[in-house]
């Protein structure tokens, strides 16, 4: 009887010790996930902003002015309509 | 003593010793030490929430978000010799050394000076790169970018930081809208792990940042631009201290463009003021068709009035009033009235409208009040409370009365809109951080002049421009309402002739127009005259608008 209470304790004492190193791994696996996305998303919020800057940037009538010649932004006077 | 006695005695000794221990740990410094662990195994992040951009009416951004990086050095953790760092960072960010001189030399030389802070942007790559040296830390920097330069800055404003060092919006739509723009800011907090890593646990609270609204603003970026690059030859061409600009979409109040733009000789505005809906200024011959708007409204006069005094000036007590060329229009008709830009004619009309029925229309045209255009900035024109019968003369062509440029543009608006006055709005919706789209509230349109009288009124401003002198400036295939003002400029009390504000306003075409715009121009040295300064100006780009729009 007594060695089988031991026996029952021991497995017990095993089991527990198991399922808490697995359930702390998942934890941790999950937490580690949790912040390399929170990282990525930061990095990509960050590349998303400096693209919408570039692409504003490269599409201004500011970036146009400063490209072309003034001599070729002269107003359009003639109209032409296609039937 | 046995030796068991001296073993047990020593126990409890020991046992009292930890036990007081203890009690002073747990019991006397409990509340210190409890919020010591809490703060090693909790943590507190603020997430701070993008702020809103904002957006022409062809959705391009005028305003974004950037995020730049400052540097800072720390000496005892340098691992390299100064000058070496110096040259590293230089290697990073060509220009650094050159941009900093004095203050890195000062940093150098000065051994009890361990830690600066440099002022100078990295980008992200350049930040990461410099991360790596030990000594140097990099601290995100959020500020605001504007892809088309300075264009609208009146009407966009900016940002700054306030007392307690939150940046808050400053002037124009950024200021209007800041509560709008700045979003919500978000806190977390909850377990770490040893590395300062989240450990989300059901003892987490986390309460996320709601980023702020875009603004999507009626303003055209093409025409903003034309505009301001107008105004601004305008200004040199007739040596102007500034001119101002405002237009927008008759039926609706939207504004498409508004721009102000100051000589540079003269000294710079302030970036938070926007002349256009700030400066109180006389109207002058600009305001006589609202006045004749409303006499015709109101019935005291009709389109056979013949003005049979204008065959002289006219005296009430003291004063005299005259016409701005010293010509006299015996008989005149409305027509040649606001041709020949009649002062002595108006000011007949004037009489015939009388003070209260002057009064009624001048309140319901909202001219003693802010239009309540969404820009931070805008006075309040004050209407003055006695009335003597000069003082009614002079304010039939729009002297002796204040407005502001927008508070006039509406007003002039209500001709060009059948009789409807609008408010004037730049936003035309926002939407938040799941694109819900926002409509700010407005104030209902309001019938202040019949359809009947706005007719004849069209009628009269289309024959004084196709007869009057501006009709020079007019393309042939442009059909356009309007009316040349030139206001006298009162200086402590009395008007001077050394400075006037010249202007011109109205609509194109005269019926559904599409537009309404006014130009002011303060002190024209090359003529102080409205048709020869604002009006060329104004029909200059009235015809490139109206094929942009």
């Amino acid at each position: 009887m007594p060695k089988f209470f031991i026996v029952t304790i021991v497995i017990s004492l095993i089991g527990q010790i198991i399922f808490s190193f697995f359930y702390s791994s998942q934890i941790l696996t999950q937490n580690n996930q949790l912040n390399q996305n929170q990282t990525e998303i930061n990095q990509l919020t960050l590349e998303i902003e400096n693209l919408q800057k570039q692409a504003s940037d490269l599409s201004s009538i500011n970036h146009l002015n400063l490209s072309t010649p003034s001599a070729s932004l002269k107003f359009i006077n003639k109209s032409l309509t296609i039937y | 003593m046995s030796r068991h006695k001296v073993i047990l005695t020593s126990f409890l000794i020991c046992f009292f010793i930890i036990t007081c221990r203890l009690f002073y740990w747990q019991v006397i410094k409990s509340s210190e030490y409890g919020s010591k662990a809490t703060n090693q195994t909790y943590k507190m992040n603020i997430n701070k929430a993008t702020r809103g951009q904002i957006y022409s009416s062809d959705e391009f951004p005028l305003v974004v978000n950037q995020t730049d990086y400052l540097i800072s050095i720390y000496k005892p953790n340098l691992k390299d010799d100064l000058e070496l760092i110096y040259q590293k960072i230089n290697q990073i960010h060509p220009g650094f050394i050159q941009q900093n001189q004095n203050i890195l030399d000062t940093f150098k030389k000065n051994d009890r000076q361990k830690w600066i802070d440099l002022n100078t942007f990295f980008n992200k790559s350049e930040s990461d790169q410099l991360a790596q040296i030990p000594g140097i830390t990099t601290n995100q920097l959020k500020s605001r970018y504007y892809p088309e330069n300075t264009l609208a800055k009146n009407i966009l404003g900016f940002i700054s930081k306030d007392s307690q060092g939150n940046y808050i919006g400053y002037g124009g739509l950024e200021s209007y809208y800041n509560k709008q723009l700045q979003g919500k800011t978000g806190f977390f907090w909850g377990p770490q792990d040893g590395t300062g890593k989240t450990i989300l646990t059901k003892k987490s609270w986390n309460l996320p940042s709601s980023d702020g609204n875009n603004l999507y603003a009626s303003i055209n970026r093409a025409v903003q631009y034309l505009v301001e690059k107008t105004i601004t030859e305008g200004v040199e061409k007739y040596q102007a201290d500034s001119a101002s600009v405002s237009i927008m979409e008759s039926s609706t109040g939207r504004l498409i463009a508004m721009a102000s733009v100051t000589a540079t000789s003269s000294a710079t505005p302030s970036a938070s003021r926007n002349p256009a809906i700030s400066d109180l200024f006389e109207p002058g011959s600009i305001f006589k068709p609202i006045i004749m708007t409303m006499a015709l409204d109101q019935k005291s006069i009709d389109t056979d009035f013949i003005c049979t005094e204008c065959s002289h000036s006219r005296t009430i007590g003291e004063y005299t009033i005259g016409n701005w060329d010293n010509s006299l229009h015996p008989d005149s008709t409305l027509k040649d009235i606001i041709k020949n830009s009649d002062n002595i004619g108006m000011s007949y009309i004037m009489t015939q409208l009388g003070l209260d029925n002057f009064l009624k229309y001048y309140k319901k045209l909202g001219l003693n009040q802010k239009t309540g255009i969404d820009l931070q900035g805008e006075s309040r024109p004050t209407l003055k409370t006695s009335w003597p019968e000069i003082d009614l003369a002079t304010a039939s062509f729009g002297q002796g009365i204040v407005v502001t440029q927008i508070n006039m543009l509406r007003a002039f608006n209500t001709i060009a809109n059948n009789g409807v006055l609008v408010q004037p709005t730049v936003v035309d919706y926002y939407t938040n951080y799941l694109n819900n789209k926002f409509t700010p509230k407005r104030k209902s349109p309001q019938q202040v002049f019949s359809p009947e009288s706005i007719v004849k009124m069209k009628d009269i401003l289309k024959y004084a421009v196709e007869n009057g002198v501006v009709n020079q400036f007019r393309p042939k295939d442009l059909e356009v309402c309007a009316k040349s003002g030139t206001a006298q400029v009162a200086v402590k009390g009395s008007y001077t002739d050394s400075s006037t504000i010249g202007s011109y306003i109205g609509f194109t075409p005269c019926n559904n127009p599409k537009f309404t715009m006014i130009v002011t121009i303060n002190n024209p040295r090359s003529s102080p005259w409205g048709s020869s300064t604002a009006a060329p100006i104004w029909y200059d780009l009235a015809s490139k608008i109206n094929r942009l729009l």
